[in-house]
């Protein structure tokens, strides 16, 4: 455990106190539920694109991947290159500029105008709770790196936090989100920089780490290898990454998660929308340097540790002298609010437009549903801090996440791709394709240590529970009447536009 | 009910995991260059229209979103291969 010097201190203020500040200045501006849920329509290519990967880094992955990293090498670069970058080229040119052409505020509500009401609200319901219950994960996780960094008791750290971004989430809805997830995004850079840089001086460059690792009895000959065999005995064989991740998880995360795909809605334009994804998927090709090679670094320097997970604080409270450490955790707390806040704007959107505004209040005005979207967002910040202490029935976080992610995000991309890119799917097929999806994923895991042979085995999951919800859609859409062409035309790709 | 699924699905998944266990880490390799690659060549045949700044217009090569797209891939690709 760390003493925060006072130079430390003076960071961490200076960092809360412009975030609290920058979204107290832009919720003065904020009138309806345009401005509050898509910023009105008003954000450029870059400001989306820095937001995008600072959503999606949060403390739970710059743990995590390290952690996994210190565990099993840098076949974990996987999730962010081709679960990433390649899926955001596909997310740029097939999904998001479709969404934003609709002009929806969500992708349930995208789902409801391409099949019908009950995909609507049956999607909106499982992502809605999936949010909520996400942000105590995210809160409870976050709490406990800076309970072994610094020492804050965990439940100071999740009631400080959630206030911080309870305030400028509540404030400045998506536009607050998003400035500030542009500031928290370079400074996640920074700090990131800093600790690979501080790292690799002190294992003596990339040649005193190969080195160092080599020599190390309990390293595996794959250890500096992208492609695993599949008989491995890690979850991250070549064809669990490839199926899995690169043709289910990495796709069905950067096209079809709200959190996600939110920020592009609110871009100015269907132009910016596409290179708002193409930026955003040109910085992820640097994030493994700055997230996996650190936890190899971590696994060089500290090999005997308990779990990969303490490789990030370890490495953290050793490595850097005062005034650094400050930076590099800044850039830590950075990572972890700008994904809660993403989760938490986005949560009060689906409750609001695809829930209260369709089955409460049908007539609300923008500025009423802008009101019930403020008082959501505290609502569900406040339910956060409870459900926190839930999560530590998971074993290791970042399973835990993907592991929940995997039961939904097969079937959810199954339904958003048929709908993308096939006229005769239709809501029948739609409703039958995600449950029988879900039941798929959820029996895999119920039976999995009795099936698979990897461990840990959520890539494999997700592809058969994906592979499923297609053909059950597949099938059950050619046995029922298709939908008039007229009505889904402008909600499906076309190379054209 | 958990034996049944599992007898029933037992064979399944090891005719899969034998499957891709022929499979080895060199040729996996070729099969993400050669996906990765085919995604690049159907970035390439998307229209004009769609991927640059003033639709049908003039334009210059980098403000055409392919390219970008492209470039990004290319760059993946180099780095399966090194880290193969």
């Amino acid at each position: 455990m760390q003493k925060l010097a006072f130079i430390d201190i003076v960071i961490i203020i200076l960092y809360l106190t412009g975030t609290l500040v920058m979204g107290f200045l832009l919720g003065r501006r904020q009138k309806t539920s345009g401005d509050y849920f898509l910023a009105g329509r008003k954000l450029k290519w870059w400001m989306v694109g820095f937001s995008m990967v600072a959503t999606d880094i949060g403390s739970l992955e710059l743990v995590g991947v390290a952690g996994g990293a210190y565990v099993y090498g840098m076949v974990l670069a996987n999730f962010d290159w081709i679960a990433c970058t390649v899926s955001m080229i596909i997310a740029a040119f097939i999904f998001i500029p479709f969404y934003w052409k609709a002009g929806v505020y969500t992708i349930p509500e995208y789902l409801g105008r391409r099949y019908n009401s009950s995909v609507h609200v049956l999607t909106a319901i499982i992502w809605g709770s999936f949010m909520v219950a996400n942000l105590g994960l995210l809160l409870w996780a976050a709490a406990k790196t800076v309970n072994v960094v610094i020492g804050w008791p965990m439940p100071l750290t999740i009631v400080l936090i959630a206030a911080v971004v309870g305030f400028y989430t509540f404030s400045g809805g998506l536009a607050a989100v998003v400035y500030t997830d542009v500031l928290q995004c370079i400074i996640l850079i920074i700090g990131s920089v800093v600790l690979l840089a501080v790292g690799l001086v002190k294992i003596g460059g990339i040649d005193g780490l190969v080195h160092k690792i080599s020599l190390l009895p309990s390293v595996n000959e794959f250890y500096f290898r992208l492609v695993l065999p599949a008989d491995t005995k890690t979850p991250f064989s070549w064809s669990a990454v490839l199926f899995g991740l690169g043709f289910v998880l990495g796709p069905a995360y950067w096209a079809g998660n709200q959190v996600i795909v939110q920020r592009c809605l609110g871009a100015s334009s269907q132009h910016e929308v596409k290179k708002a994804v193409i930026f955003g998927a040109s910085l992820k090709i640097i994030f493994p340097f700055l997230m996996v090679v650190p936890g190899i670094i971590g696994f060089a320097l500290y090999p005997k540790l308990k779990s990969g997970d303490d490789v990030y604080a370890t490495m953290l409270y050793n490595l850097l002298p005062k005034g650094l450490f400050g930076l590099v955790f800044t850039g830590f707390l950075a990572a972890f609010m700008s994904t809660v806040d993403s989760y938490l704007n986005s949560a009060s959107t689906l409750w609001t437009m695809d829930i209260y505004k369709r089955y409460i209040k049908k007539e609300a005005t923008p500025h009423h549903l802008m009101m019930v979207g403020k008082i959501l967002t505290v609502v569900f910040i406040v339910l956060a801090v409870f459900l926190a202490p839930m999560t530590t029935k998971f074993s290791g976080i970042f399973n835990a996440l993907q592991t929940l992610l995997s039961i939904f995000q097969g079937p959810t991309l199954a339904i958003l791709l048929l709908g993308m890119v096939w006229k005769r799917a239709n809501g029948q097929g739609a409703i039958a394709g995600l449950l029988i999806g879900v039941l798929t994923s959820s029996t895999l895991f119920w039976v999995q240590a009795d099936i698979f042979q990897a461990k840990d085995p959520y890539l494999y999951i997700a592809w058969w529970s994906f592979l499923m919800a297609v053909v059950v859609t597949v099938a059950v859409s050619l046995c029922t009447r298709a939908q008039l062409e007229e009505k889904i035309k402008n909600l499906m790709f076309s190379k054209e536009s | 009910m958990k034996e049944m699924i599992v007898s029933t699905l037992k064979p399944v998944a090891e005719f899969c995991f034998e499957l891709v266990n022929k499979v080895t880490p060199d040729m996996a390799i070729v099969i993400y260059v050669v996906l990765m690659a085919l995604l690049a060549l159907w970035v390439m045949t998307l229209k004009q229209e769609g991927v640059n700044q003033n639709g049908g217009g003039r334009y210059r090569f980098w403000q055409d979103l392919r390219t970008s797209a492209v470039v990004i891939l290319v760059l993946q690709i180099i780095i399966y291969l090194i880290f193969r």
